[in-house]
């Protein structure tokens, strides 16, 4: 059977979790990081299907991660997941400044986070 | 037989030839293995060598002849296949291209239908509201019921082009059985006392209370065949008989399977029809129609939406004997705390929040006048611009609670008029203003666009105007959605942890350790925010509390959540860290109350 690789990066170790738990029930196997530049350093040697990004986080933040890689033909596969905050401005100015495949909100809710997996990765 | 000779003989030499062949390479190993061999030994050796390579050498000549031949039949039948392919190929693309534009033009339609059906209903329901002799009362409703089973075509005209292209999705909810069946009941006893039948449901000792799954779907299809079971029955009894079902190899211990038969003593349908009538656009004898009516959708959807779920349906029948229909449907076991409280929702009736001031964006004037007689009714302040720029220019001049949008404008549209106020710095009026979209679209993709360009909610037309009121009174201060700005944060609860545990899918481990982390989390955050704000290093505030939010929000914590989210936006406009302070001090209280309701 094929396994599907994604990353996750996020600075709040329970949103690693959640989304680990998420994923791994769909067969994926989970790359983690709690900052931005390692994050980079794993979806480059990795090169997942689905890169999980919290917007805020140490080193790159998430739209710089998107924008990279979205600018890097190797990587043209690679689904990103922008994780935005409680309903909010901010992220949402942010969010006009990249690409992602989708938004996803926190607080994350498993069974919207895996139809959109599911939509835009397993189909 | 020759032919099936040939066949077995060719099969038999390729394992003659990897026999030789291992014997072969065997025998060559154990060669230098060996060294003390004589002369006669080796020569010995050498010629069973030998005479095993003739051997294999024959054989391999003869399966290449073979081979030979064979190829070229094997090319032709290749050649034929593409061909066939090809035209295969060419056949399902033009059959899903007309699928396509089947379903395109019918989610047209619809959509083209639903925006007038809007005004028709709505305007008899405000007629409804009004004072009316008993005449003109019955003219009402008439027109709403007309209306209504016009709109239940159009649904199931929808319905059915969204399952053909996969579109329809299927919700889990918590709910009570009971309730699925009392307003079966409801709506059909009154038309069964009217034809003088008799209608008995009866739900099964063993059959959960409670249950996990789509009820909507499930009262659709139960609606269907009564419905059904009513239209063609002029005498006699109607039945619905609810029953769990344990499948002899239970695979997933954890489902409740439920078998639910609708039984009538109507015209039946005649044996070589059982197979048919579950297709589209079929109805039993085609006379059917012009006597009873319908789209003959109704089974197909049935069907579908049964199969949708993970069951079957069956029908046993005999002309002038009566029906019998009966599906399966899988269930998770569900949680009574959470249907009581989706119940207890449901039950709000009718707007009864602060009035508010609502800006309507809609360029369509009868959808508007219905809008806004509607709003005017429950006592809002409405103001209704014709396009986005209208909106953007009242909301230059006035202050709004809220702003219900018609996505499909003229000029400016509601998708770059929300933009626009999202992401506006003339702080002439509040750019986080909750914005409700109204649409006729009502495919999932759509109103995923909808919300991730920044509007807070949608509502589809026809207008559900209890749906509305409940959005609305959601805005009013004390709700606690925390999709939509939530107020004061006295009124929200302390933890919510029924919607917090939802999300996780019910999985109370994963909880558990969201709260213990949380709990642990609490005093050094404090240290951190009360930090920041001494030091009045607003980019650190911004980002602690930020932290601190999506925290609280995971496990529910709503009022550190709206208090968080507070301090957080102080940080980010960089002004007002006395607020900043206050607020700290509330959020200490808050922190101390919710570690102990953790407990």
């Amino acid at each position: 059977m094929i396994k599907y690789k994604a990353v996750i990066v996020d600075d709040d170790i329970k949103i690693i979790i959640l989304v680990e738990k998420a994923l791994t029930e769909l067969g994926f196997v989970v790359y983690s990081a709690t900052e931005g530049k390692k994050a980079l350093e794993l979806v480059q040697d990795e090169k997942p299907d689905l890169l999980v990004s919290d917007i805020l986080q140490p080193g790159l933040d998430g739209v710089r991660l998107c924008n990279l890689i979205k600018k890097d033909p190797q990587l043209s596969h690679t689904k990103i997941f922008l994780v935005t905050g409680v309903y909010n401005r901010t992220s949402f100015k942010l969010q006009m400044d990249c690409e992602p495949d989708a938004f996803i909100e926190k607080p994350v809710d498993m069974t919207q986070f895996q139809e959109t997996v599911k939509r835009l990765i397993l189909e | 037989m020759t032919e099936n000779n040939e066949e077995h003989h060719s099969h038999s030499i390729p394992l003659n030839v990897f026999e030789h062949e291992s014997q072969i390479l065997e025998m060559a190993e154990t060669l230098p293995a060996e060294p003390l061999l004589t002369i006669d030994e080796i020569q010995n050796r050498f010629k069973t060598l030998t005479k095993e390579y003739k051997k294999l050498l024959r054989q391999t000549q003869k399966i290449t002849r073979i081979g030979d031949s064979n190829q070229k039949k094997l090319l032709e039948a290749y050649d034929k296949i593409e061909n066939q392919n090809l035209k295969l190929d060419r056949a399902i693309r033009e059959a899903e291209n007309a699928n396509a534009a089947k379903n395109q033009f019918l989610a047209k339609v619809s959509h083209e239908i639903r925006n007038p059906m809007n005004v028709i209903l709505g305007m008899a329901e405000l007629l409804h509201l009004t004072h009316l002799n008993n005449e003109q009362k019955s003219y009402i409703s008439n027109l709403r019921v007309a209306g209504k089973k016009l709109l239940h075509v159009i649904n199931d005209i929808l319905d059915f082009s969204k399952i053909e292209s996969g579109l329809l999705t299927l919700e889990n909810i918590d709910f009570y059985i009971s309730d699925t069946v009392k307003s079966l009941k409801e709506s059909f006893e009154i038309t069964a006392n009217e034809k003088g039948i008799r209608l008995n449901i009866h739900t099964a000792g063993n059959v959960p209370s409670v249950l996990k799954g789509d009820h909507i779907r499930l009262s659709q299809i139960l609606f269907n065949l009564m419905g059904n079971a009513i239209k063609f029955t002029e005498k006699g009894n109607i039945s619905l008989d609810i029953r769990r079902i344990h499948k002899e190899n239970p695979d997933s211990t954890k489902k409740i399977i439920l078998q639910f038969t609708v039984r009538d003593s109507g015209i039946g349908i005649a044996s070589d029809k059982h197979s048919t009538i579950f297709e589209s656009f079929i109805q039993a004898d085609s006379s059917t129609t012009r006597r009873y009516g319908g789209t003959g959708l109704g089974l197909a959807i049935c069907k579908q939406l049964v199969e949708l779920m993970g069951g079957t349906i069956e029908v046993k029948s005999k002309p002038g004997k009566g029906s019998a229909f009966s599906f399966t449907a899988p269930f998770e076991p569900g949680n009574p705390h959470i249907a009581r409280r989706l119940r207890k929702q449901h039950h709000i009736t009718q707007y009864q929040g602060k009035p508010l001031n609502i800006l309507l964006g809609e360029d369509n004037p009868l959808n508007a006048e219905l809008m806004v007689r509607f709003l005017k009714k429950q006592k809002h302040r409405v103001m209704h611009a014709k396009h986005g720029k209208e909106i953007l220019e009242y909301l230059k001049k006035r202050s709004f609670d809220v702003i219900l949008m018609d996505v499909e404008m003229p000029e400016i549209d509601g998708f770059e008029t929300t933009r626009r106020i999202r992401l506006d710095k003339t702080g002439k009026f509040k750019s986080d203003i909750p914005i409700i979209a109204i649409t006729a679209h009502t495919l999932p993709v759509y109103k995923n666009r909808i919300l991730s360009s920044g509007m807070n909610d949608i509502i589809t037309k026809p207008i559900d105007f209890y749906r509305l009121s409940k959005l609305l009174f959601c805005i009013h201060p004390g709700c606690s959605r925390n999709k939509i700005e939530p107020g004061k944060s006295n009124e929200l609860q302390i933890l919510d942890s029924e919607t917090a545990l939802k999300r996780l899918q019910g999985d109370m481990g994963l909880y558990k350790k969201f709260c213990t982390m949380f709990i642990r989390e609490i005093p050094e955050m404090l240290k951190k925010i009360e930090m920041d704000i001494g030091n009045s290093n607003y980019d650190e505030l911004r980002k602690d509390a930020h932290y601190f939010k999506n925290s609280a929000a995971l496990i529910g914590a709503d009022r550190i959540t709206v208090l968080t989210e507070k301090i957080e936006k102080i940080g980010i406009e960089k002004h007002n860290i006395n607020n900043a302070i206050q607020l700290f001090n509330r959020l200490k209280i808050e922190c101390s109350t919710a570690r102990k309701a953790l407990k």
